[in-house]
């Protein structure tokens, strides 16, 4: 909490005369980037996930199976990633147009966001019922007409969500912009902060910029609130795959292939290329090294993390109207905010408070320790906490909601208590959610950027920064072997996730 | 009888206006199965959460065997009450086979009592070759008989339902509700369940509380609230029936349409109202070929042993009448009809 507090009362600061020049030169800019690729991200991550999504919910096809998993491949490749491969790629050969531009932004971020549309969207797809599907068949609709007209507007929260989090993973996204030079909101307070040195400038730029946010969620939140299809659960019955000519099958691949094969297969094979056969980086002891620190820090925070959201769900889920719930809304928002701006928030309050703490020490007892919390692996810690609590908590949430609240009460009538009634049931039925919000945080910190360039403890590296680092230096294909294992790294969980949820399908 | 549960002046109010309990007073009976009827909406699964414990009530107090389990001030916790409960959609936990679901409740009790207690009631439900299974492998009547045998296991002193044959196929409902009663009076357990559909009220309850926007309406046998509604609401609520208006002739006799009202005790109490009403039943009307009276037809519906027809007396009021399934006439034709009135239902327009 103590870090918005801090971001808040940053209007207070005085403003230095920094603000003159952004405002005259570089605010407009940053606003209109920043919206522009949000909106752009949210619109292709839209038309890629659900269209992609009705045709493996649809129809059947050769592969379809197969391809239906694959498509959740991109979400293994860090959207910074993909940028630097396609720079490499593009630096090669002359005649591909330039990607370093807003549009190319735009681009490079949807081939790996929309995954979050497709999951959601064919979620809420496979979940419609074989009758209201036949219903509007008997009444006369085209396949066009009801993926339109039905298919899209009951499926709305699920695919709202997942546009939502495109746009906000978008407008959050460091790495690629400062790749590709596209100034945003984010680059500029981070510019703002370690290029002019203006740590108050920078702040209550962050302030701003969470402010907009912040009206964002705020509307997205109320018109999900209006919206509440749902069906009778008793007459549902699930849809039967549609059988499709040899020449519709085609095209449905070729169209199901086309994000995947640029999102996924083209930058996965090329960086596997330049790590074997170009790649000058040896892989010595100093690069296991970086992969160890990196598979540590990812697992102890989303350990720590996924703890963390299974308590506040609970406790939202016990006491519905408790204050910590408040708080939660606004913890959760965390997603949405960049790097450099939770960075800011988090370091300034963290740095002081060891100061103070040193100081006590100091006079009192004559010993120094050093930056207990802002120089060590914690404070990173408590950064992702704020960062992808959302992620987490949100699985865990939706985990949760599909156990039926009588199921509490039946288990209060029987004598249970909370504890036992976490451990006996809720426990065994959150297992998947809670895999799930594990596995998905700890990609989410294998790829993370800024907050790790920025916290880390000195000396400290990982997979991302270095390519990042090696990328910055024009040395793209010496990037390629740090990239591949975070690519690697990241397939792993990606296929546990789609099993678990696919053989979950199968089975109903 | 012995009153287990006394329900006073119980209110539940939610944001300072919406009002969802209003002054409740109702007695349970020990041993006794207790319904509480009502439309959707009116506050009955309320009602229920609240005698269970698991919601905070604004004023007036519930008492169980003597001793105050719930006022304004104190809710004695949910746990502490040994009242079993059955919810509506049974909440069975998908993650626990069945024995593992009815062992639940059962605390401080060897493996080898628990293992007994799981047979036993398996047994008295006929379900002993399910013990194995999950709740998803079971079917919705199955289920639910599980979710009574787990909820009474840890013998409860009270059995609460809510809406516990709703989700349940018509075909088999009537079956498992006289089952359930036949259940409850051999185990001799008081229980509340609270429905909205007055025949599975009539078919399994001693007792019903009839409930309408929060407030008790009427409290009594099926058979008194059927034939002796108390008021408007629940004469409309309950069975079939139409209104007819009832005309002083003059100081000593009344009639309604289709006749003359010869009935000493109603002419006293008549006399002090004016503007009045009855209700008729369509068992209050027989039909008669010879009947000078005659009505058309408006509608009909086959029910199998007899035709419900909806009938217009000169061309004015309608009512409704049973007719054996071999009286079948067509809609338009008129019939003969006569009164036969048992119980006089009369209320102020």
């Amino acid at each position: 909490m103590i870090p918005f507090v801090y971001l808040g009362s940053s209007i207070f600061f005085p403003y230095s005369d920094n603000w003159q020049h952004i405002i005259d030169n570089v605010l407009a800019e940053y606003f209109i980037n920043s919206l522009s690729l949000a909106f752009g991200v949210g619109f292709l991550s839209f038309v890629f996930g659900t269209v992609t999504a009705w045709l493996t919910s649809i129809y059947d096809f050769p592969l379809r199976k197969i391809i239906s998993w694959l498509l959740l491949m991109p979400l293994a490749m860090p959207a910074y990633i993909i940028a630097i491969t396609y720079v490499g790629i593009i630096d090669n050969y002359n005649f591909l147009p330039d990607i370093r531009n807003l549009f190319g932004g735009i681009i490079m971020i949807s081939l790996v966001v929309y995954p979050y549309v497709y999951i959601l969207a064919r979620g809420a797809f496979l979940e419609q019922s074989k009758e209201l599907y036949e219903n509007a068949q008997i009444l006369g609709s085209s396949q066009l007409e009801i993926f339109l007209k039905i298919s899209i507007p009951m499926a709305r929260p699920a695919i709202t969500l997942g546009v939502t989090l495109a746009a906000m993973e978008a407008l959050a996204d460091f790495g690629t912009v400062t790749f590709l030079g596209i100034p945003t909101f984010t680059t500029g307070i981070f510019r703002t902060w370690f290029g002019m040195n203006d740590t108050i400038t920078a702040t209550q730029m962050a302030t701003l910029f969470l402010s907009i946010v912040f009206i964002f969620v705020f509307l997205e939140q109320n018109s999900r609130k209006k919206v509440r299809y749902s069906e009778n659960i008793k007459t549902q019955s699930k849809l039967n795959f549609k059988k499709t000519s040899k020449k519709n099958s085609f095209f449905i691949i070729l169209i199901c292939l086309a994000p995947l094969l640029f999102g996924f297969i083209i930058p996965f094979f090329q960086l596997l290329y330049w790590s074997i056969f170009i790649s000058n980086e040896i892989i010595d002891q100093s690069f296991f090294e970086i992969v160890k620190s990196t598979l540590f820090l990812a697992l102890v925070a989303s350990i720590v993390i996924s703890l963390i959201s299974v308590l506040v769900t609970y406790i939202k889920r016990l006491k519905p109207k408790s204050i910590t719930n408040k708080f939660m809304q606004i913890i959760t928002l965390g997603y949405a905010i960049p790097g450099p701006v939770i960075a800011i928030a988090v370091m300034i309050p963290l740095s002081s408070f060891d100061n103070f703490i040193n100081q006590i020490l100091l006079d009192n007892f004559n010993v120094s320790i050093g930056l207990l919390f802002s120089g060590t692996i914690f404070i990173l810690i408590f950064a992702y906490c704020i960062r992808f609590l959302t992620v987490s908590s949100r699985t865990i949430k939706a985990g949760l909601e599909s156990v039926s609240l009588s199921t509490d009460d039946a288990a209060k009538s029987l004598g249970a208590n909370n504890l036992t009634m976490f451990l006996k049931i809720h426990f065994h039925l959150l297992k998947t959610p809670l895999l799930i919000s594990f596995l998905v945080v700890f990609i989410d910190i294998m790829k993370e950027l800024p907050l790790t360039a920025i916290l880390r403890p000195f000396n400290f590296n990982t997979l991302s920064i270095k390519a990042f680092e090696l990328a910055s230096d024009e040395r793209i294909a010496d990037a390629s072997s740090s990239a591949i294992m975070i690519v690697i790294a990241g397939i792993i969980p990606v296929i546990i996730i789609t099993k678990n949820i696919l053989g979950k399908r199968n089975k109903v | 009888m012995n009153k287990k549960i006394i329900i006073s002046n119980l209110s539940l109010i939610f944001e300072e206006k919406n009002k969802i309990l209003s002054n409740i007073n109702l007695n349970i009976q020990d041993s006794e199965i207790n319904c509480i009827l009502g439309p959707s909406g009116c506050g009955k699964t309320t009602l229920l959460r609240a005698i269970a414990g698991f919601e905070d009530v604004s004023s007036g107090s519930i008492l169980k065997d003597g001793v105050c389990i719930t006022n304004s001030v104190e809710n004695m916790p949910v746990a502490n009450r040994n009242m079993g409960m059955v919810f509506q959609d049974y909440a069975l936990f998908p993650n626990m086979d069945v024995k593992t679901n009815i062992e639940f409740g059962l605390k401080n009790h060897s493996d080898l009592e628990k293992e007994n207690r799981v047979n036993y009631l398996l047994d008295l439900v006929n379900l002993p070759e399910h013990k194995n299974k999950f709740p998803h492998e079971l079917s919705g009547g199955e289920q639910q008989r599980i979710a009574l045998i787990r909820a009474l296991a840890p013998s409860p002193d009270i059995i609460l339902m809510d809406e516990p044959f709703s989700n349940i196929d018509q075909d088999i409902k009537e079956e498992l509700v006289s089952d359930v009663r036949d259940l409850l009076k051999e185990l001799s357990i008081t229980s509340i369940i609270v429905t909205h559909d007055q025949n599975e009220a009539f078919n399994i309850a001693d007792q019903v509380a009839i409930m309408n926007k929060g407030v008790i309406q009427q409290i009594g046998t099926p058979y008194d609230i059927y034939h002796k509604p108390a008021n408007k609401f629940v004469a409309g609520f309950i069975g079939l029936g139409t209104f007819l208006p009832v005309r002083k002739v003059n100081d000593n006799s009344f009639e309604i349409p289709l006749g003359l009202l010869n009935n000493e005790r109603i002419k006293n109490d008549l006399t002090k109202f004016e503007n009045l009403e009855m209700l008729i039943r369509p068992d209050d009307i027989i039909h008669n070929d010879s009947s000078p009276k005659k009505a058309v037809i408006l509608e009909k519906q086959f029910r199998g042993a007899e035709f419900l027809y909806k009938l217009l007396y000169n061309n004015e009021y309608s009512i409704l009448c049973y007719a054996p399934s071999h009286h079948n006439h067509a809609i338009g034709d008129s019939i003969g009809i006569e009164l036969d009135i048992k119980h006089y239902v009369i209320f102020e327009r």
